[in-house]
Formats: C-alpha cells, sequence, structure tokens
C-alpha cells in the first residue's frame, strides 16, 4: 500500500495531491423492542484523491483501487477546471512531513469480544428495559463499532498508517399511557474500547424511570429562565453554540465575520475556559493526526473568556496567517476533510452543584439532550429531560424543554462554571453539510446561564 | 486483474447454504460543483458501488454488505454469522414482477447529459445576482447531478433493474451586519432537470436576504402563522414517525388502533408517491423488490395506512406498501417513504397574506426535528422568518421560538394550505397557514 499510494501522489502536475485508502469493518446491532432489528458485520473499502491547483480544489473518490491512476487524473483535472475560474491561490500553512504508525494501544483488541458477547450484553439490556413493566412499552437499542484501517499520503512527503476503533451506542426506554408517548434516552462512545457498552447496565432502570415520570409531568411554561446544564447538555451547548462558529472555514474567507470572531475579544466571564483537543484519551474524538496528515492537538478557543483560537485545516491557518491545529476531518474516504470538531469542551471551574442552585428563585435544570443544531449566531438543543428549579432546590420535573438563543449574549450570560467535568460520546455524532455523522467528543461540567429562552407553552 | 461485484455469483454461493437469499447491487456516480463565499470552491466526482446481501438460514434472517470488489466469499459467510443470532423470519423474498431497463419516469437524460461547465454556469450566474445586490453578501451554490443503477436479484426469481437521475440544487447566502448574521438558503433535490425551477429557487434566496436585513422586535403570545414548505415539512416529522409500520407493529405509535378514523382537518390529504414524475425518490419496485404504488397515508383528514416493508408487514399480517428502503448500504431495508406529498389547496398563498393582519410568515426552522416527535411535539428557533403586518413583509424576527403539536397544527390549529407547493427533501407541500401558535421570545 506504501509505494502504491506514495507513487500516486508523486510529481503531479498539481500544487499539492493526497490520497485516502480506509477499510472499515462496521458492526451493527439494533433492538426495536423485543425484536432483534438487525445484527450485522459490513466491509468497507474505498479511497480518495484531492488535488490542488492555484486556488482551486478537485477530488475523486472510488471503491476500485485497480484505477487509482485514472482518479488522480480526474481530481487534477478538476482542480484544474477550478483554478480557471478563481483568482486567489489557496496558500495551504507549512507542516513537517511526517512518516509514522498509529496502531490501536496494545490493550485495545477490537477481536476481544464477538459478536455474540455484544449481543448478549445489548439483549440483557434490552430485557431490563422491556421487563420494567407499565408503563414502559418498548424500548429501542442502537449499537456499532467501526474498525477503520486508513492508509494516507501526500505529495508533502507525509506517510500515515492509522487503525481506530470507535464504539458508539444509545438505549431509549419508551413508555406510554393514555395516548402520550414519552423517551428515556441515554447515548455513549467513546474510542477506548468496549468501556462504554459494558457500562450502560445501572444506566438502563433509571432511564426507565425517567421515562415513567416524564409522562405524569407538565410541558414546561415557556418564557426566559435562569437555567443550570448537566455536563452533557453543557457539552453539546458549547459544541453547537460557539464549536461551529469557531471553524475556519466559516470565518478565512469572511471579512466581517473575522471582525466578530476577533482574537482577544472577550466572549464570557473569566471563568469560562473552551478547547478543543484531538489528545482526549478515550474520547471519541480522540486521534493522532487529522485527515491532511497534521499532528493533532489540544487547541484553546476560549482563555478566562477571551477569544484565543480557532479550528484550522491547512487551508483556512495558510489564508489566516495563523497555526495549523489538526483539525481537518472527513467523515470518510468519500468526502474532502474540512475543519471539524474534535472533542470540544468547558474545562472544568470551582463552582459545585449544590450552590448553583442555590441563588436561583425560578429556573430549569436541564439534563441530556436529543440533539441541537446551529445556524449562525442562533442555537437550539432539546433536552433530554428536566426539572423545574424552585427557591434555590430542584422541584417538580417538565418535559418537552428546549432550549435556543444567541451565542454571544448565551455566553456572557454564564455565570457559574462547574468542578464535575466529564467527557461524553454518542452515535449521534456531529453534521455538517453533507458529512455525518462524525464521531466527536464533548465534554464539560455543571454550568449556568442567565436569561435563557425556553420554548413550551406560551406564558 | 480486475476485481468486479458480481451479484449472480454472490446469490448463487449463498443459496449453497442457505434457504434463500436476496442481492442489492448499487453504483453510482454523483458529481457535484461546489462555491464558497462567492467563488468556485470544488469540483467532485465520487464514484460508488457495493453490494448488500440478505440470507434466510434455519429460518432467521442475516444480512451484511461490502464495498470491496472481490469480497464475496467473505459477504457470503458475514450474513450466515448474522443468521446465527437473526430473528426468525416471517416473510418471504417477494418473486418476479420487478422492471428491466430505463424507464423514462425515473432516468432523465438532461440530467446525465449535465456538463460540469453548465453546472459552473448555474452556480455562477447565483453569485453574480447576489454580488451585484450586496457585494458584502457571500454567495454559497450546491449544484449535483446522478446517475444510479439498481439491481435486485433474489432466489424466488426476482430480477430487476432501475436506472434513476438526481439533480440538486441548493443556494445560500449569509451576510453579516454589525453583529446580525443573517443566512438564507433554497434547495431541490428532483430526478428530472426543472431549469425554471432553478431561478425560482435563486430569486426566493435573493428575496429572503432582502426582507431579512431589519429586524423588528416581537413579544411573546399566540399568532397565526404561514409555515413555507420547508418550515412545514418539520410538521410532517411526527407524522412520518407515527405512520411507520414498525411504529405501529411495536404499539409505540399514538396511531396502531386509529386506523379509518378522522383525526385531522378535512382539507389534509398526505399521499407516499414513489412514482411521482420528477420526484427524488422515485422507483419502480422498493429496496425489497416489491413494487411501488401510490399509497394514501391520510385521507380527508381520515388515518387511512401505514408504511409497511416485509418484516412490519408479516408482523401485522398484511402485505407490504412497497416502502422497504435502505437508508445506505450498510442498512437493512426498514419502513421508509419515498416522495411524501401534502396535498395542496385551492388559496394562492397572496389571499393568506393580504389577509393576516398580524402574524409571522417562517420560512425555516432550526432544530425542530429533535422533540419528542411521537407525541406530535414540533419544537423550533426561528431561523428565517418575519413579521407580517395587514399582509405586508415588516422585518426579520430572531431569538423566537416556535412550538406546537404537529397533530393539532393539522388539525383545530390548521386555518388553511396554498394553492402553491414547493419541494422540501423528498416533500413535496404548500405553504401551511395555522391559527395561534406559542411563540417564546427573549422578553419572556
Amino acid at each position: 500500500m506504501r509505494s502504491l499510494l506514495r507513487e500516486a501522489v508523486r510529481g503531479k502536475a498539481a500544487d499539492f495531491v493526497e490520497v485516502r485508502v480506509e477499510e472499515t469493518r462496521t458492526t451493527n446491532i439494533q433492538f426495536q423492542g423485543p425484536t432483534l432489528q438487525n445484527l450485522a458485520e459490513s466491509l468497507s473499502f474505498g479511497g480518495s484523491v484531492r488535488a490542488l491547483v492555484g486556488g482551486g480544489w478537485g477530488f475523486a473518490s472510488f471503491n476500485r483501487l485497480d484505477d487509482l491512476e485514472r482518479h488522480v487524473k480526474l481530481a487534477i483535472s478538476h482542480a484544474e477546471t477550478v483554478a480557471r475560474a478563481v483568482k486567489v491561490p489557496a496558500r495551504l500553512a507549512p507542516v513537517d512531513p511526517a512518516v509514522d504508525t498509529v496502531p490501536l494501544p496494545p490493550d485495545l483488541d477490537p477481536a476481544s469480544l464477538s459478536l455474540r458477547e455484544k449481543k448478549v450484553i445489548l439483549e440483557d439490556y434490552n430485557s431490563a428495559i422491556l421487563g420494567f413493566g407499565p408503563p414502559i412499552v418498548s424500548s429501542r437499542i442502537r449499537y456499532r463499532d467501526i474498525h477503520t484501517r486508513l492508509y494516507y499520503a501526500n505529495s508533502d512527503g507525509t506517510y500515515l498508517e492509522q487503525e481506530r476503533l470507535d464504539v458508539a451506542g444509545s438505549l431509549t426506554a419508551v413508555a406510554r399511557r393514555d395516548g402520550l408517548t414519552q423517551l428515556g434516552f441515554r447515548s455513549f462512545g467513546g474510542k477506548a474500547g468496549y468501556g462504554s457498552l459494558k457500562a450502560q447496565g445501572p444506566v438502563v432502570i433509571e432511564r426507565c424511570e425517567a421515562a415513567r415520570d416524564m409522562l405524569a409531568a407538565p410541558v414546561v411554561q415557556g418564557g426566559e429562565y435562569a437555567v443550570v446544564l448537566d455536563p452533557e447538555l453543557a457539552g453539546i451547548f458549547v459544541h453547537e453554540a460557539f464549536g461551529h462558529l469557531s471553524e475556519g472555514d466559516n470565518v478565512y474567507e469572511n471579512p466581517r465575520l473575522q471582525e466578530i470572531m476577533t482574537l482577544g475579544r472577550r466572549f464570557g466571564p473569566p471563568s469560562l475556559n473552551v478547547f478543543d483537543s484531538g489528545r482526549e484519551a478515550g474520547s471519541q474524538g480522540y486521534m493522532h493526526y487529522d485527515d491532511e496528515g497534521v499532528p493533532t492537538q489540544k487547541t484553546y478557543l476560549i482563555k478566562d473568556g477571551l477569544l484565543v483560537g480557532r479550528l484550522h485545516s491547512r487551508e483556512t491557518a495558510g489564508r489566516m496567517g495563523e497555526a495549523v491545529t489538526g483539525s481537518a476531518r472527513a467523515l470518510d474516504y468519500r468526502f474532502p476533510p474540512i475543519p471539524r470538531m474534535r472533542t470540544t469542551a468547558i474545562a472544568a471551574g470551582e463552582a459545585r452543584f449544590d450552590e448553583m442552585l442555590a441563588e436561583i428563585e425560578l429556573g430549569v435544570y436541564a439534563k441530556g439532550a436529543y440533539g441541537g443544531q446551529t445556524a449562525g449566531e442562533m442555537f437550539t438543543f432539546t433536552a433530554g429531560e428536566a426539572f423545574m428549579i424552585r427557591e434555590g432546590k430542584l422541584a417538580e420535573r417538565v418535559r418537552d424543554v428546549t432550549l435556543t438563543g444567541n451565542v454571544f449574549a448565551t455566553l456572557q450570560n454564564i455565570d457559574r462554571v462547574g468542578d464535575d467535568y466529564v467527557i461524553h460520546g454518542s452515535a449521534g455524532g456531529c453534521g455538517k453539510g453533507e458529512q455525518s455523522p462524525l464521531p466527536v467528543g464533548e465534554g464539560a461540567p455543571h454550568i449556568r446561564i442567565q436569561k435563557v429562552v425556553v420554548g413550551g407553552k406560551a406564558g | 486483474m480486475t476485481a468486479q461485484f458480481r451479484p449472480e455469483r454472490v446469490l448463487e454461493r449463498a443459496m449453497a447454504r442457505c434457504e434463500a437469499g436476496e442481492v442489492y447491487h448499487r453504483s453510482a456516480t454523483r458529481t457535484p460543483v461546489e462555491f464558497e463565499n462567492s467563488r468556485l470552491k470544488q469540483v467532485r466526482t465520487a464514484t460508488s458501488e457495493g453490494l448488500a446481501l440478505r440470507v434466510i438460514v434455519g429460518g432467521r434472517l442475516g444480512f451484511s454488505s461490502t464495498t470491496l470488489p472481490g469480497d464475496e466469499d467473505g459477504l457470503v459467510q458475514r450474513a450466515i454469522a448474522s443468521a446465527a443470532y437473526g430473528d426468525e423470519v416471517a416473510f418471504s423474498f417477494p418473486g418476479p414482477g420487478g422492471t428491466h431497463g430505463t424507464e423514462t419516469r425515473f432516468h432523465h437524460a438532461p440530467v446525465e447529459g449535465l456538463s460540469v461547465e453548465r453546472m459552473i454556469d448555474i452556480g455562477q450566474d447565483f453569485v453574480s445576482r447576489v454580488v451585484h445586490y450586496e457585494p458584502a453578501a457571500l454567495a454559497g451554490a450546491g449544484i449535483d447531478r446522478e446517475s444510479r443503477e439498481v439491481r435486485l436479484i433474489n432466489s424466488s426469481g426476482m430480477d430487476g433493474a432501475y436506472r434513476r437521475t438526481s439533480f440538486g440544487a441548493a443556494f445560500a447566502i449569509d451576510l453579516v451586519e454589525g453583529e446580525n448574521l443573517l443566512s438564507v438558503w433554497e434547495s431541490q433535490r428532483t430526478s428530472d432537470y426543472p431549469e425554471s425551477t432553478i431561478v425560482a429557487l435563486k430569486e426566493a434566496a435573493i428575496r429572503h436576504l432582502q426582507l431579512g436585513r431589519v429586524n423588528v422586535p416581537l413579544a411573546a403570545g399566540a399568532y397565526p402563522v404561514i409555515l413555507g414548505p420547508h418550515a412545514a415539512a418539520d410538521l410532517l416529522g411526527p407524522f412520518r414517525e407515527s405512520l411507520n409500520g414498525e411504529a405501529v407493529a411495536r404499539g409505540i405509535s399514538p396511531w396502531s388502533q386509529r386506523q379509518g378514523e378522522l383525526a385531522f382537518a378535512k382539507s389534509v390529504t398526505m399521499t407516499d408517491d414513489p412514482l411521482l414524475p420528477g420526484g427524488p425518490l422515485s422507483a419502480p419496485f422498493d429496496d425489497e423488490g416489491c413494487p411501488t404504488r401510490a399509497n394514501n397515508l391520510v385521507e380527508t383528514g381520515v388515518i387511512q395506512d401505514f408504511y409497511l416493508d416485509l418484516k412490519s408487514a408479516a408482523s401485522l399480517g398484511r402485505k407490504s406498501s412497497g416502502n422497504g428502503g435502505r437508508r445506505g448500504l450498510e442498512a437493512p431495508p426498514s419502513p421508509t417513504l419515498s416522495n411524501l406529498v401534502l396535498a395542496p389547496g385551492h388559496t394562492p398563498l397572496a389571499d393568506f397574506l393580504r389577509d393576516m393582519r398580524r402574524g409571522l410568515f417562517v420560512v425555516q426552522l432550526m432544530g425542530a426535528w429533535a422533540g419528542n416527535l411521537l407525541a406530535g411535539e414540533v419544537s423550533g428557533n426561528i431561523v428565517l422568518g418575519f413579521l407580517v403586518e395587514d399582509g405586508e413583509f415588516r422585518g426579520r424576527v430572531k431569538d423566537c421560538m416556535l412550538s406546537v403539536n404537529a397533530f393539532e397544527a393539522l388539525g383545530t390549529r390548521l386555518r388553511g394550505l396554498s394553492r402553491e407547493t414547493g419541494w422540501s427533501d423528498n416533500c413535496c407541500l404548500p405553504f401551511v397557514v395555522l391559527d395561534g401558535v406559542s411563540i417564546t421570545t427573549r422578553s419572556g
């Protein structure tokens, strides 16, 4: 593979050429109620070539490696077509060529858990949900692991072989009474082997109880509240609300957004520190090199409340005259790498959870998430479950809590950062353009935010 | 030596060890042209090909897929291994009945013949229009064409194949003024090449940009709302979940026992139409080889039918409705809608607008897919929406959350459906006019 790929990118009539080849074994297991919906292992093999000529990119992906030379020519020809229409040449930030092999850690063996053992673990979770009894009427369990061997070469002389194992899934308890359905949901994921798969036992009953209790909970009264987010939701919040704005491709050709995202500008209180790291061991965002062959790092985005960095590909870093961060990621061989998050996190602060609650007269405590989304400076996400906070204490459960806001105002309104940092993963991953779901990690402690708009019944 | 994908050979090898087998073979070539920040950025060609195999061994179902040419033995072995744990099968693969060759309903020569240069021209024209209107705005565009071939063979004698083209056009504009970020986008995917709607999409994007430059305040409360096709498509999410045969079979759909009941406004008719000319997901048979047909899911307000694949149909004691779809090569078939059509009304949009004293015109919602869909709850940030007073657009509303129950929306809260329709992904629907929709805002 090494000589084939290195030969394919050598001496071509382009400013830059890279080729990647992936072999991926995926295991999927799904239960829907008592039915084993799917249990399968599949093999995916394919590759792609990306070429840069002047300011234009060309890209070609394929499943048959025997035509590699033709795909290289096609990518270069596409890049030439673009270059004819583009006046500004791309400037890739310089990176020292690397020749390296990154195997899985020696204690991480993809074969250490058989298909049968995976099924038995999930079947036990499923039986626990279905055996909970009324009002739990059904379950949904999704699991997948992705074992990838990745080969990468570029015309700068980099050649990498990497191996990754991403394990993720979700458990859902479905409660139903009098025509109302509520879900108790839990997702998990990591790059540290099958530990997270095995660790969900204690969570299962708790999720059933949550779904049951939500049936009796009223819909939250819509309005503006002080909210406390649990670490999982706080992680999704920082990913959605701030992470996407930090991606270099949103900024590098947008002078007006650059003014807003000027390094050194205050974005939050001095207690707020946000970073994005490729080196959080065990997290789904862990990777030694990104998909342009650049070593990853821990990149601070906000330090002491000030904007200090952003997430770059070689192109966006080069154009902005900033350093590479190892943030160029491709969903798989079918897509070109673009600036993406890895593990995005709010660093631990000093506040205790009970202290955060104590100062709130009327507020909402929101935990976990079904999902979130962002557009420009606006974000929204839906909490998995929620409770009212009354006179400094957790009070009754409420349901259908969706939070929305403006990132600039909301980050400034964070007034407590907790001391209980947790990294979370999920099978849902992150979506950008058509590249979804990309495995990412999200880390945070509990945080408190003032004046958040909560959707629900109008007040 | 060039390795090939050989579906017959896979089926033959599988049948040496299995009671029944089915091979799904898909190959596609897709060429996207991409503009970012008001310039051409990238041209791509993605060729893809692969096989998916289902087998029945000892009465149990197994599945696997591959994109590695020559992985035939591996594929058969993995599918058989999967069957060892699979559920008992209550259905059999359908027999002959698939169609061969090219049907003009699904395959459109103008799409296949679209040159990269022409696609660049379409994008460049949009960039020029945007920059002409506002030089500080950044235009983005994605134009792509795809040709796909699907073949399905099984041990019951089914041997069907079809070709389908796909044309996608997406136009976006970003404008930053102070700390105000305005993003508008329009997109459409069809199996044919509708030149006139490309122009309409471009014009809609620019018009929404013009309307969105002024922000107006809005107090929380209940408002009449016109949902454009993209926002209205979010109302269909709960229907998609609740009409899914699998949800019905499992008893988690709120409508498992309500077939034949009048549950919505009489103007509501919702049809899954896999034979719709130009529809993005039109096909002569589904991904399990069952012939497709138009299926009224809701008819004049009555819950008429559910959409079923072989498996959910078997557990409900019915026949597949031709809705066995694969979300990718690696996913086995499950109940999937093709082109979902919400029937339009008779009133022009202009009339609804003219009659609006004070209300909202919502183009796009964000995050509305993430709610509790089986409960009908749709709640999203109004990412692009305008205040309308006395039929006039007053400006953009921001930091607002729209919350509505989709079942109520197409029931008691429905005031009307427009005559005009638009596409949002695989849904074709009119503008939906609602009364008394709850809007939450910053001011509480």
